[in-house]
């Protein structure tokens, strides 16, 4: 047998594949590098306002900054300072500075919505601070986000939106979600996701607004889910921010899976969506539930 | 009404292929394979995958047909430069042909005995085997298929396809026992993934393939 060439060839690819399979677990350099970020958080609003949510937006701040972000590369805008005017110079001001190896992140928490328009098409926007009407002039739409976000030249982009119906506004394709965009009262459906994933591979279908060549997009709550923030958890223990807020300020502690020291996007999204699901949902009622979403796509970026 | 139990048709029908030259097998395998994918603006990277596969095998004497089942699991990359690609899991399923290359079994008489030669079947390998006694018992081939996969982004929901296309060298080493063989193969595979520009990955399966139709000898197989 041996004295066959071609058989020793077959035996050589083998053994050389053995050899190469160790080095597929070495571990390299997870550092995102050079690194940007905008987090804009409102509550002063003028209808509806909220308890948390600019909270929210200075507690990220202080998260990204021990985390390696610095200003002027740093920007967080509260209340009145976090307009649609400001967001639009400060990425302005991002995209002349951030190069295409660089890391940027957005991150908003605030009011969302998700409308739908006479053709039955919804459309997600989240709302900066208006001193007019909360729905006036701080409205952007999903697609006009991702028009801005664009204007960065990073090839790694992450999205953070800590509001109402955010899941709404991240592509659908690749990856279709098994989790319904309304998850009161409707259960994860795998066999269904796998039928729509295998029409959608042919029907070419990229619906949403930021699709994940784009962005990897985190979501508080899906695109028909109200999310919520809280004083104290059911044990008593305070909170004080948007429940993703809550547990996403958590992952430098608790969801560094693989103890490299670094978080990514699907580290911080697991633990988030784990916590939401066993600290909150199994003891709301059905209508309260919701769950973290995050978008498709082959990536995953290091956050922090 | 029932007349025969499905177990005593299958039975009667895997007495009758012999007469029409099929052999009809199955296979229970492991795939290790390196994945290779890379992203439009982001440069390769490598993820160890594994598959398991259950395969329906019908084989003619001078080719072979086969149904695969099977699930499979593939690591995330590493984190170098802060990115990396997503592990997934989940199940697949391939049709594959497949033809002799060469053969190194002992045939029945009238067919080469040393050296190699032409041959397919396990059948006919296994009859020719138990005649020799002696020499290598084993033979190659190469095959190629097309497959349709269904994965989900690990620590995530979300679920996509994607077909494949591939082509395997493969060694087919017998065992003592006559209906039972050893198949290594060495699958290249390429993924057609619309999240990614490109993906393929080479390995290595080794699978224990089980024949249900009598051995028999065969002239030229």
């Amino acid at each position: 047998m041996n004295s066959n060439p071609f058989l020793r060839l077959i035996l050589l690819i083998l053994v050389a594949i053995l050899f190469l399979i160790p080095f597929l677990s070495c571990s390299l350099d997870p550092d995102p590098g050079e690194r940007y970020a905008i987090v804009y958080g409102v509550a002063q609003y003028v209808d509806y306002p909220l308890a948390y949510s600019a909270d929210d937006a200075r507690a990220v701040g202080a998260l990204l900054q021990s985390r390696g972000y610095s200003s002027p590369n740093l920007i967080v805008r509260t209340d009145t300072e976090a307009t649609k005017t400001n967001l639009l110079l400060d990425i302005n001001d991002i995209a002349t500075k951030a190069k295409p190896d660089s890391l940027f992140l957005f991150y908003f928490s605030g009011h969302g919505v998700q409308w739908t328009r006479n053709d039955g098409s919804a459309h997600e926007y989240i709302f900066l601070y208006d001193p007019v009407s909360t729905l006036y002039n701080g409205g952007i739409e999903d697609s006009e986000l991702m028009e801005l976000i664009r204007k960065v030249p990073s090839k790694r982009k992450v999205v953070l939106l800590d509001s109402c119906n955010s899941g709404g506004s991240m592509g659908d394709f690749p990856g279709v979600d098994a989790i319904p965009p309304d998850y009161r009262g409707s259960k994860i459906d795998y066999l269904k996701a796998a039928q729509k994933a295998f029409v959608k591979y042919f029907a070419n279908v990229e619906e949403g607004d930021i699709p994940y060549t784009e962005a990897v997009v985190m979501a508080a709550g899906g695109a028909e889910e109200l999310t919520f923030e809280a004083d104290n958890d059911f044990n008593g223990v305070p909170v004080a921010h948007g429940l993703f807020t809550f547990y996403l300020l958590q992952t430098p502690y608790y969801a560094d899976r693989n103890h490299d020291g670094w978080i990514t996007t699907l580290e911080a999204y697991q633990y988030i969506r784990d916590q939401i699901e066993k600290n909150w949902n199994k003891y709301l009622s059905s209508d309260k539930v919701f769950l973290p979403r995050i978008s498709g796509g082959p990536l995953d970026l290091v956050i922090f | 009404m029932k007349i025969i139990s499905r177990f005593a048709l299958f039975a009667i029908l895997v007495s009758a292929v012999p007469a029409f030259s099929i052999d009809i097998s199955h296979s229970l395998s492991s795939r290790g394979t390196v994945v290779i994918s890379r992203l439009e603006g982001f440069h390769y990277k490598t993820q160890g995958s594994n598959s398991i596969e259950l395969a329906t095998l019908l084989e003619w004497p001078s080719w072979g047909i086969s149904g695969i089942l099977g699930i499979h699991g593939t690591e995330a990359t590493n984190l170098d430069g802060g990115w990396g690609y997503r592990g997934y899991e989940g199940a697949h399923a391939r049709l594959q042909v497949e033809f002799p290359l060469l053969s190194g079994m002992h045939f029945a008489e009238g067919v080469s005995t040393d050296g190699f030669s032409a041959g397919y079947s396990a059948g006919g390998a296994t009859g020719s085997r138990e005649r020799s006694g002696s020499g290598p018992r084993f033979r190659t081939g190469w095959g190629g298929g097309v497959g349709a996969f269904v994965s989900r982004y690990r620590e995530t929901n979300l679920l996509f396809f994607y077909p494949s296309a591939y082509t395997f060298l493969f060694l087919d080493y017998l065992t003592a026992y006559p209906r039972v063989r050893i198949r290594y193969s060495v699958p290249f595979e390429w993924y057609f993934r619309k999240d990614l520009a490109s993906s393929f990955s080479i390995g290595l399966s080794i699978g224990l393939v089980y024949t249900w139709t009598n051995p028999i000898n065969k002239e030229g197989r």
